[in-house]
């Protein structure tokens, strides 16, 4: 089920928010409890109900694993070697559905050989769930996961707001908050800001990113015939996407999470105003990059040891950022591109240079666009196409402006100054939806706006479209 | 927290209230035709609402109260222009369109069982084979979904009524644009001709052009698709239901490109296929129709790929016919004489510079 849709809006989110609120109303904590979780895992199961039993057999396994790990039963297994096998499953379960095809593609590439493509499934959300729970594993290894529940744990993992695409949660943050009693009961200043939140990602979702999208399609699928004006639009309009897309999402999660008295935490903070890839990574993807942080790149050392050590595990970091995102090599160069990025961003720093703040935020932005490219191309060949492209190396064509609308040769989508410019707007001079949201207040203002870009995007929800974060 | 409650309430109410209105609104009075595809009866303008469509095309259908004896499938070449009225008008007998755009065959294959169960005293089917739609593109698959992936959206009404909520923003944007009179493009009214001029529409065929540069360029046929459509399609003949196939006209500039992209191979093959079991009625070569010269006031061509309305009559007096005047009937004991004909006519096209 997606966010952007009737069914959601209109028969999942109400009817779930009622029912929950009134067994807790009624003193029916734990059934309260089954019920979001049944409503939850219906909500991932929509789309296919196929993906169920993995989920449900990943839950389980790691439970089991977590409880024994933190209740000291005794078992005459090694604590070390139980945590091993936990992770490796995780692993291996994302590693079978997710590159599985991937490895058998490299292996006949090489090697020359023939292999068959087992063309398997792979679930919703397998990656976000999977580093949920390996966090979940650590933490019980260092008993921080005594007093949970089967119940409140299967809560934990399959929360619907975030369950699909993130925000990646910690345990010690969500099940604090399943916990606590106060948040069972109807709280009206979070309904009115999960309101507001949810009505500003729906919009960025819905008009804007679900505007840009045949545009960058259209574009990226003629990567060979792109001229430098082309490629460069094609570029920026799925920066724009990717980030309204993303931010989106995370909006609307936050403001569904919300309307549950739950907060769940930021996920971006306006990254393009970065003003180094070092913010960058701190405002874009705020939960994967602290799962890395704390999961990856602080187990391999962090900045504990000497420089060189320090650039390796920064680089491997990004580069096991960059594999988690996708089976495909463009993803491998791009985490491989940001992990160059932030070691010479870390060795810049010893000579303490101050630069323009604005040269900084375009340098980032103009790094950032640029390695989007490879996020997004289907293949290397076609990312280096439209890289080639953009710097002119396919030539110049004139820039062709029809009623207020860029046009380009060889491609029937135009992109409109209407979305172009009111994006740029949002996107660098524009408070976030977070300090918006900081600042709600429930007045006429903030009424009008909500309901304006509701109805507006509700009307304009003409067509299915994914979420693009969907296919991690 | 009493200001919050009364803010969510006044939020709450407003929107269900907006939301109901909208609903009741196209659920009785349909004033955006979603059913039937138009935003006023008598002209082309359509909501843009080509998922809903293939969705309400089944819906309006079904509510259909007539007896239908015809139907007629294939992309928006055959939904903008054949006129079931023109149907009817020739044989006293009910007709509905049931093509959409870029439909796929299989799609074909879901839409005549659907029109089936809905009205099974059909007697004819004709389908109108688009060769460029049997082409394998992933962009094809874009939003394909509302009546494969959710069923129960098939034959819905209060669904339908859902849906036109999300087309209605859409709708109002089209009305709006189709109000102005830049845009405005050529139409037919039943019984009476009107056309207004259109500055773009050389424009419209460039893009046409452009459009079809790129499917031409990288042309794969998905033969699969097109068996399995026609081994259905047999089937249908044996119970006795007349299937008709034909190929809809596109403006000479198109079938030049398609000459220039050397897809004749293609095409030909193509044609051997549906030869095997049915006689195609080929109204797509040069003639006086599809050799129309571009021009703002431009009678049987919105662009390169679409008809209009005034073409419509013309082909459906030769489908039902077994010697057609306009449309060449393809069989498989005169098609290698048809393609040569064909070749020389698009290699010679002497009066073919329509620009």
């Amino acid at each position: 089920m997606l966010f952007n849709s009737i069914e959601f809006i209109f028969i999942f989110l109400p009817i779930t928010v009622f029912v929950y609120f009134w067994l807790n109303k009624n003193k029916l904590v734990k059934i309260a409890t089954g019920w979001l979780v049944v409503a939850s895992l219906a909500f991932y199961s929509y789309w296919k109900i196929d993906y169920l039993p993995i989920i449900l057999f990943s839950m389980i396994f790691n439970y089991s694993i977590g409880y024994t790990l933190s209740n000291d039963v005794n078992l005459k297994i090694n604590r070390k070697l139980l945590l091993s096998v936990g992770i490796t499953g995780n692993i291996l379960l994302l590693g079978y559905y997710k590159y599985f095809d991937f490895l058998i593609a490299n292996i006949n590439h090489i090697f020359k050989t023939d292999f068959n493509y087992m063309h398997i499934m792979l679930p919703l959300a397998i990656s976000f769930f999977t580093f949920q729970q390996i966090a979940y594993l650590v933490d019980s290894y260092e008993y921080k996961t005594k007093e949970y529940d089967f119940l409140t744990y299967a809560l934990f993992v399959t929360f619907f707001p975030q369950l699909i695409a993130g925000p990646i949660v910690h345990h010690k943050e969500m099940i604090p908050q399943f916990n606590n009693l106060r948040n069972r009961f109807i709280n009206q200043k979070n309904i009115s800001i999960g309101f507001f939140l949810f009505a500003i990602g729906l919009f960025k979702k819905v008009i804007l990113a679900d505007n840009f999208s045949p545009v960058v399609k259209a574009l990226f699928d003629s990567s060979q015939s792109l001229t430098c004006f082309m490629a460069w639009i094609a570029s920026i309009s799925y920066t724009f996407q990717l980030y309204f897309d993303f931010s989106g999402y995370c909006d609307m999660a936050l403001g569904v999470g919300y309307l549950f008295n739950i907060v769940l935490p930021q996920n971006f903070n306006s990254p393009y105003k970065a003003d180094s890839i070092q913010d960058f990574w701190r405002r874009w993807h705020i939960t994967l990059s602290g799962f890395l942080r704390d999961y990856i790149y602080i187990p391999l050392g962090g900045n504990r040891n000497d420089n060189l050590k320090t650039y390796r595990n920064l680089f491997l970091t990004f580069l096991i950022g960059g594999i988690w995102h996708g089976a495909n090599w463009t993803f491998i160069i791009w985490g491989i591109m940001h992990g160059i990025a932030i070691c010479i961003h870390k060795f810049w720093k010893i000579f303490n240079i101050k630069i323009n703040k604005f040269i900084a935020i375009f340098a980032t932005f103009l790094f950032v666009n640029c390695t989007l490219v490879y996020f997004r191309a289907l293949s290397v060949s076609r990312a280096n196409d439209i890289l080639k492209s953009m710097i002119g190396l396919n030539g110049f064509s004139h820039i062709v402006i029809n009623k207020f609308r860029f046009c380009f040769d060889g491609v029937t989508v135009k992109l409109s100054f209407f979305l172009l410019i009111p994006s740029i707007i949002i996107i660098f001079f524009m408070q976030n939806s977070i300090e918006w949201a900081k600042k709600f207040k429930p007045n006429w203002i903030f009424g009008t706006v909500t309901f304006i870009l509701i109805i507006v995007s509700v009307l304009n929800i003409n067509k299915i479209s994914e979420f693009l974060y969907f296919q991690f | 927290m009493y200001k919050y409650k009364n803010f969510n309430q006044k939020i709450i109410i407003c929107i269900s209230l907006f939301i109901s209105i909208v609903l009741c609104i196209n659920y009785f009075i349909n004033p955006f035709n979603i059913f039937k595809q138009r935003l006023l009866p008598e002209t082309l303008v359509k909501a843009d609402a080509k998922v809903q469509e293939r969705v309400t095309k089944p819906i309006g259908f079904k509510i259909d109260k007539r007896k239908i004896n015809a139907i007629f499938l294939g992309s928006s070449r055959v939904d903008l222009c054949i006129d079931k009225n023109d149907y009817k008008s020739l044989t006293g007998k009910e007709a509905e369109n049931l093509a959409i755009g870029a439909v796929l065959p299989h799609e074909i294959i879901e839409l005549t069982e659907l029109a089936r169960k809905i009205h099974p005293e059909i007697k004819e089917i004709f389908i109108g084979l688009d060769f460029e739609s049997l082409h394998v593109m992933s962009s094809i698959n874009d939003n394909r979904a509302a009546i494969t992936k959710n069923k129960k959206l098939e034959i819905s009404e209060l669904s339908t009524a859902l849906l036109s909520v999300k087309a209605i923003g859409t709708s109002f944007w089209t009305i709006f644009k189709n109000t102005v009179s830049s845009y405005q493009r050529t139409y037919y009214s039943s019984g009476v001709k009107r056309i207004f001029v259109n500055k773009d529409i050389v424009q419209e065929f460039k893009n046409t052009m452009n459009e079809y540069n790129i499917k031409y360029s990288a042309f794969r046929l998905d033969e699969n698709e097109l068996i399995n459509l026609l081994s259905y399609l047999k089937l249908l003949q044996s119970k006795g239901i007349k299937i008709k196939i034909f190929v809809m006209p596109t403006h000479i500039t198109l079938q030049k490109l398609r000459y220039d992209y050397n897809l004749t191979e293609k095409y030909n093959y193509i044609q051997e296929l549906v030869l095997k079991d049915f006689d195609i009625y080929d109204f797509n070569y040069p003639n006086q129709y599809t050799k129309e010269k571009i021009s703002p006031d431009m009678q049987y061509f919105f662009d390169g790929s679409h008809a209009t309305h005034n073409l419509s009559k013309l082909i459906i007096t030769d489908l039902l016919s077994e010697k057609p005047t306009l449309a060449r009937k393809i069989t498989k004991y005169n098609v290698n004489r048809m393609n040569n004909l064909l070749e020389k006519e698009l290699k010679n096209c002497g009066d073919c510079d329509v620009i």
